[in-house]
């Protein structure tokens, strides 16, 4: 069984990941922050009794469902709104729809031009997996960023270890052609990384 | 390590940077859940193992962990209570229709006895 510290060490270790791999898939930080903070409280209230080892299995599986319960959600809502304004109602004031929330801004912050561009670089990565699709984003992120094995991502995503071997290897290819049109080469991407 | 392998590595150092730069908002947010979660933990390794293992916290810890369980048993033993008790009374009903049924007939209640029976035992 965990200890109270070991839980808290876990969730400390994990939670920024956590953030931004829920951000890459449902891309709405708000929505993203409710969903780990759901699953930071599903971990603690129903797995507490289980060692500490097998967490961060354990925390990518409820993560994962819990991202798919918003989509369920997302998707009865989306079903609600169509209905409701093909009847005529409530056009022209939904906030939910307000464009201001979604789009894009450029972060140009006044910052040397190496933290720029690494910022940048950071952001064509991060736009780069959102558009992944959403197996291979998982396996990506859990096999490569979680550092978890083949066995721990299957168990996990609730697949066969050659589909996470498969998705992985897809990812990356994707990955490395999606930055390659964007002018990025391997040296580059090196050189990004030695820059931190 | 492989050609794939030192490309996902390169792509993963440049993920970890972007997670140093999570706006502050966002930063204490997530610690606050962190906190919440803790405190859960907390609440329930309370109610888990008061004070003593004594019988009554156990089983209100029970109680709480299978309040849906609960639930369905308390229902279910509701509806075969209600059977049992529909079953009685429909039973002791009947019964007083057939005693209803011998007293009012035109035949006196004699006439249901077998006689015959009497002779047959007295001839053994």
């Amino acid at each position: 069984m965990a200890s109270i510290q070991e839980l808290s060490d876990f969730l400390k270790q994990v939670e920024r990941r956590a953030f931004k791999q829920t951000a890459y898939a449902v891309r709405d930080d708000h929505a993203a922050m409710d969903i780990v903070q759901d699953s930071m409280l599903k971990l603690a209230e129903k797995y507490s009794q289980r060692p500490v080892t097998e967490y961060p299995m354990l925390f990518q599986r409820i993560l994962q469902n819990t991202m798919k319960d918003y989509w369920r959600r997302q998707k009865i809502r989306g079903a609600w709104t169509t209905l409701l304004s093909s009847l005529g109602v409530g056009n022209g004031d939904d906030e939910e729809h307000d464009p201001l929330e979604t789009m894009v801004t450029d972060h140009v912050d006044d910052e040397p031009e190496v933290q720029y561009e690494r910022q940048q670089t950071i952001a064509i990565i991060e736009e780069a997996i959102k558009s992944l699709p959403t197996r291979q984003r998982e396996a990506f992120i859990m096999r490569y960023w979680e550092d978890m094995d083949v066995a721990e991502t299957a168990a996990a995503m609730g697949c066969s270890e050659g589909s996470v071997k498969t998705h992985c290897s897809r990812a990356v290819h994707a990955l490395a052609a999606s930055l390659e049109k964007y002018g990025f080469s391997k040296q580059m991407l090196e050189k990004a990384g030695v820059e931190r | 390590m492989n050609h794939e392998q030192k490309i996902a590595k390169e792509i993963v150092e440049l993920l970890n940077a972007g997670i140093d730069e999570l706006e502050p908002t966002v930063a204490s947010r997530l610690a606050e859940a962190r906190h919440a979660a803790v405190q859960v933990m907390l609440e329930n390794a309370r109610t888990t193992t008061p004070d003593g293992h004594s019988l009554v916290a156990s089983l209100g810890g029970y109680m709480r962990h299978h309040q849906r369980l609960l639930s369905l048993a308390a229902l279910g033993s509701a509806v075969f209570f209600a059977f049992l008790l529909t079953q009685q009374l429909t039973g002791h009903g009947m019964a007083e229709h057939g005693d209803a049924f011998l007293l009012a007939s035109e035949l006196p209640p004699e006439a249901y006895l077998d006689r015959g029976f009497y002779s047959w035992l007295e001839q053994q």
